[in-house]
């Protein structure tokens, strides 16, 4: 199955699964409150919303982008789904679609904004990240609404230590690894990734590619918020505000190259679960919860950190 | 292409015109808003609302006028603000050593961005971003989540204070920003800035040390965002957890509508000024509105959107 | 040689850039099977006429007939799909794909969306082996050796099944061997009505492969005629010869008998080898030979931009170690890179912050720039060298080439060099500015200030030089005196003649 570049991608995440399995196995050790079923249950649950958003991340940073509205999309569909949901079936398939809808439309205009007016990535999506802010704010001022209860205790069901929503999160992982490395458009993205005018030369249709990458992540960032919804049951304007960070951080943390066209989406996964981990090690261990921040900063920058010194040898 | 007979100025030395039309349009949309129930006062009122973003957005110019870009602006304001306020503890005599801390500690945040940024060639939104993340962290430990500290009114002054018809704190804004201004447009140091925003491969071979031009622009900027902090603590007069944050956006924004670009070296002070002052009074039309926290997202995001557009057209066209 | 179809034909091709006429009203015609070497010197235009009959750029004037038919490609990969393939010299690969994925790039095997990856690989490994090369093509592009990458590329336009491809210096990178199997591909390629043309500087690959000598000089078409009636002696009489269109300054008078700048078997990783040399006070020593012999490394290390590897570089002789550009500044060092663009001007500014970057420390105190003394330096350096612009303040990006490079000439005569390092001074110049810029050249040396001076512009080396040394695969090949100098003789060291003579004993 690893033949040619995938096998190249796919080891990028060696690392971070390496580090992730010590991790759990130190914690287990030397935690007896870690492992817990309870606490290994309510750790895959935390893991599913960051987990999808960092598709959604790696999906733009394999063409050599950056999408920071993923934390706005979450927090408004959270808010239609909470808005709209409650009443009826009916509601909640038009909230779903709303939702989904206003995610493919942002990514839309950030892949426009990056092809047709070169407008650097970073920037067009903070625009549209404080924009939909600002209508989601609009939208409900502070956490409310209601969550239809079938769909959230839906996704609540589990299978074993697996919610539904853990279960469609490993399927959407199956199906973008499969998209990434054995389909015509995956091989398009890397290719962008990894140069844009070389890829044109080359007859791949750069900006069609880029367009369509920015609405996927757009589209899977809707996804996520709607994941959340479930969770936390309400709406809320800001809810989705620490993802845009957590997101890279779990996608780098990966092996997935903020250069474009080098990584995996497996690699995704376990910065995701990671990222969460750190959280869930600094509860269970009883540190103070705002070592967070300093941690997540500085698994951040050192991540990268390493990356660039690596790639610099390599030159 | 353009015919190249036809002069073309430099858009560094030009004066931003432009802009100070689109403020006195902003201005006019603002007094047919509130119904001509606006006085000079009111304006003047805005100047010092506006005023830490003012100086704050200075610092964030010069960041982008070296191809870079500062967000851990508005954390670094926040963390000025808690760490100051915890300091004075509503004591005059602890102005100075609140002032002093405060800033030094803005020196260290500068000068490591500004270090990773230009020795290990790593994108700067990405670098200033983790450190916004950390910044938070350490003042949420410092803290312990409870923010404490009373401003002592003799601090107040800069904010507050007014001599005759001038708030104090637009003659800190005004003062800082034409010491700046003139060190960008008279000073061999603000040339070297330039130069190597606009072509640091260029600088480089021409003997500037790109490195250090880099590290001190984010000095600047960090120390700036530091002095935006307190000006902000004096306006609001208490400590409050994260009362920065927001105005990362606002320093970026009013730098774009100025006519700063991202590619580095063009851009101008003379543009940044105006452009705090528009974005201050859409924000304050939003708050008439009755959308006060939204309005200031949607404005920071069409406002970056639509003036960057605007600049990457234009400049698309000159090529 | 005039039998077979015609596939391409380009007619009354003329290219200019701005106002400088650099493909003058050219024919070529590519018949089935027919394999033709374009041969001229650098700078002649063979590379802009092939980027016109592959797409990649657009004629000023004229038509280019495919299969008798008139067709404007709108891109190179138009042009690829009426089946013209140009295997560019600078090689675009994309190293994070296995040597496979980038010779089938966009026209991979798939089912449905799915790509065949084990398809893939065997379809690429075909076409390599049709070629006669053995790359492993699980390999990453970004791991091969110039010589595997220059192999790739040629498969990767050959996948695409041409009618006409074209090579720009296919052999510059590889060896004996390895080009000889290079023409064995051609000559198969031929038999099935493949039509060729070969940019080459190698009289050997041209009598090997080829079946018609086209020769270009200065943009225009001056010679054709089937390989076979002809002699190397011929093909290079015809491409050399250029009429001297530019008047060169006399040469220099001046003589201390100082010498200013030593090398002593200096190298730059692989790039420079045991290079040697002396640079007199108030001379002007030209560096030739073919682009790529580590003529760029050298002066770039010189200039502090690299670093040497060994070696002892010495000024007035004292050993110096000029780490940076700064360092080298110090030393009263001037430097002209190639690139005016990327490293010469910060093009997004003026003619006046260009010309004023290395006296602003001249024209300031305390670190406060004196309007009045900034406005004389520039004023008085756009005078000197008689730049042409409305007003300083105007951008150096709308300038002409010939003015512009003028403005980088003059930031640098501004901190009054001792040394003077020029590396393709008067590439993209018009001709007039050409002659200001040799004048004042010359008028430096007279001064005193040694220059070096790095150009693949034989009648500039010729022209302009006291003493030329021509660099072969990193080393020098040969010296000559100025006055000495043939094209012909610089010809015979840039191709590395006597080295390949070398080269041959010792296998």
């Amino acid at each position: 199955m690893l033949t040619g570049s995938v096998r190249r991608q796919v080891r990028q995440a060696v690392p971070a699964w390496i580090i992730l399995v010590a991790i759990i196995l130190l914690s287990s050790l030397f935690s007896s409150s870690f492992r817990t079923i309870g606490n290994i249950r309510n750790f895959v649950t935390q893991s599913v919303v960051l987990a999808l958003v960092a598709i959604a991340q790696a999906n733009v940073l394999f063409i050599g982008g950056i999408d920071m509205s993923v934390s706005s999309v979450i927090s408004i569909s959270t808010i239609f789904v909470a808005l709209f949901s409650y009443d009826s079936t009916l509601g909640l398939v038009g909230s779903i679609a709303l939702a989904l809808a206003v995610g493919a439309l942002t990514g839309l205009v950030n892949g426009i904004g990056v092809v047709r007016f070169r407008i650097p990535a970073m920037i067009i999506t903070i625009s549209t990240q404080a924009f939909l802010k600002g209508v989601a704010l609009i939208l409900m001022p502070s956490s409310g609404g209601r969550v239809n209860i079938a769909f959230s205790s839906f996704m609540r069901n589990r299978v074993g230590i697996f919610t539904y929503a853990a279960i469609i999160t490993f399927i959407l992982y199956v199906i973008f690894y499969v998209m990434y490395h054995y389909t015509t458009f995956g091989r398009r993205m890397y290719a962008v990734g990894n140069s844009p005018l070389y890829a044109a030369q080359s007859g791949v249709p750069v900006e069609r590619t880029t367009v369509i990458t920015y609405v996927v992540s757009g589209l899977v960032a809707a996804f996520a918020g709607i994941v959340l919804s479930t969770r936390i049951s309400t709406g809320n304007p800001l809810v989705g505000d620490s993802y845009a960070m957590d997101s890279v951080a779990a996608a780098v943390v990966g092996g997935v190259s903020m250069n474009g066209g080098v990584g995996s989406v497996v690699g995704a996964l376990a910065g995701a679960v990671i990222m969460t981990l750190i959280n869930n090690v600094i509860n269970q261990f009883g540190i103070s919860p705002y070592y967070q921040y300093i941690t997540k900063g500085l698994v951040l920058v050192l991540s990268l950190l390493i990356f660039q010194l690596r790639r610099r040898r390599s030159v | 292409m353009k015919s190249p007979l036809k002069l073309k100025r430099n858009p560094y030395s030009k004066f931003p015109l432009g802009v100070y039309l689109l403020l006195v349009a902003v201005i006019v949309v603002f007094f047919v808003a509130t119904q001509g129930r606006i006085s000079p006062s009111h304006l003047m009122n805005i100047v010092r609302q506006a005023a830490p973003t003012g100086i704050a957005a200075i610092g964030q110019t010069i960041a982008l006028l070296v191809a870079g870009l500062d967000l851990s602006v508005g954390a670094t304001m926040s963390m000025v603000n808690l760490v100051s306020a915890s300091i004075m503890m509503g004591n005059p005599g602890n102005i100075l050593p609140a002032v002093l801390v405060s800033l030094s500690l803005c020196a260290v945040i500068g000068l490591v961005n500004g270090y990773i940024i230009a020795h290990f060639k790593m994108q700067p939104f990405l670098v200033t971003m983790a450190m916004s993340m950390i910044i938070e962290g350490g003042y949420f430990i410092y803290t312990k989540g409870i923010a404490r500290g009373d401003v002592p009114s003799s601090f107040r002054v800069i904010s507050d204070g007014w001599i005759g018809f001038i708030p104090v704190a637009g003659i800190i804004w005004v003062a800082i920003w034409a010491a700046l201004s003139f060190t960008l447009r008279k000073t061999v140091y603000g040339r070297k800035l330039y130069l190597t925003g606009a072509n640091p491969t260029a600088a480089r071979i021409s003997g500037i040390r790109s490195e250090g031009m880099i590290v001190s622009a984010y000095l600047i900027c960090s120390l700036l965002a530091g002095v935006g902090g307190l000006m902000l603590t004096a306006y609001i007069g208490t400590a409050s957890t994260g009362v920065g944050n927001d105005y990362t956006l606002d320093t970026i924004a009013s730098s774009v509508i100025g006519g700063t670009a991202f590619s580095g070296g063009i851009g101008t002070l003379e543009g940044t000024f105006p452009g705090v002052l528009i974005m201050t009074m859409l924000q304050s039309l939003m708050t008439i509105l009755g959308i006060s926290t939204a309005g200031k997202f949607l404005t920071q995001g069409i406002v970056i959107a639509v003036m960057v557009a605007i600049n990457q057209m234009r400049q698309g066209n000159r090529n | 040689m005039q039998q077979g179809r015609v596939i391409v034909e380009g007619r009354n091709l003329v290219r200019k850039f701005n106002d400088n006429v650099v493909l003058n009203n050219v024919s070529i015609t590519c018949r089935e099977g027919e394999a033709i070497a374009l041969v001229g010197e650098n700078g002649a235009g063979k590379t802009t006429l092939m980027n016109i009959i592959s797409g990649g750029l657009k004629p000023t004037s004229g038509q280019i007939f495919v299969d008798g038919e008139e067709v404007k490609f709108s891109s190179s990969l138009h042009a690829r799909s009426l089946g013209i393939a140009f295997v560019h010299q600078e090689l675009s690969l994309l190293d994070e794909m296995t040597v496979g994925e980038n010779i089938m790039m966009s026209i991979e095997p798939r089912k449905g969306i799915f790509l065949r990856q084990k398809e893939i690989h065997s379809k690429a490994e075909v076409i390599l082996r049709d070629i006669g090369f053995d790359i492993d093509v699980n390999r990453m592009a970004g791991d091969l050796t110039p010589a595997e990458r220059q192999i790739v590329e040629i498969a990767k336009a050959y996948s695409s099944s041409p009618r006409l491809m074209i090579f720009d210096e296919p052999t510059s990178s590889l060896n004996q061997a390895e080009s000889e199997r290079l023409f064995a591909f051609i000559s198969r390629i031929k038999a099935q009505g493949v039509s060729v043309i070969m940019i080459s500087h190698r009289m050997d690959d041209i009598f090997a492969t080829c079946d018609t000598a086209f020769v270009l000089k200065d943009g225009e078409f001056v010679f054709s005629s089937p390989v076979a009636d002809t002699t190397s002696d011929e093909l290079i009489s015809k491409m050399v010869g250029r009429e001297f269109k530019t008047a060169y300054p006399p040469r220099g008078t001046y003589d201390s008998g100082r010498i200013r700048i030593s090398l002593r078997n200096v190298c730059v990783g692989d790039a420079v080898r045991d290079v040697s040399l002396d640079v007199p006070e108030g001379r002007i020593i030209g560096i030739g030979g073919l682009e790529g012999q580590g003529q760029r490394e050298l002066c770039r290390a010189l200039f502090g931009i690299e670093r040497f590897s060994s070696g002892d570089y010495l000024i007035d002789g004292q050993t110096v170690r000029i780490t940076s550009p700064h360092s080298a500044i110090r030393q009263s060092i001037a430097f002209v890179p190639d690139d005016r663009k990327a490293e010469g001007l910060v093009l997004p500014l003026s003619v006046e912050e260009n010309i004023s970057t290395l006296v602003l420390d001249k024209v300031s105190r305390f670190g406060v720039i004196s309007r009045s003394r900034l406005d004389d330096e520039v004023a008085q350096g756009i005078q000197e060298l008689n730049i042409k612009v409305q007003d300083p303040q105007q951008l150096v990006m709308y300038l002409s080439g010939g003015n512009q490079q003028k403005v980088v000439f003059s930031k640098w005569i501004k901190t009054d060099p001792k040394i003077l390092y020029l590396h393709e001074p008067t590439r993209g110049v018009d001709v007039q500015s050409k002659l200001e810029i040799y004048s004042l050249v010359r008028s430096l040396a007279e001064k005193g200030v040694s220059v070096v001076l790095f150009t693949s512009d034989m009648l500039e080396l010729i022209g302009l030089s006291d003493e030329i040394y021509v660099m072969y695969e990193g080393r020098i090949s040969g010296h000559l005196k100025g006055d000495d100098a043939t094209e012909e003789k610089l010809m015979r060291f840039s191709a590395g003649v006597n080295e390949l003579d070398k080269e041959a004993v010792e296998c």
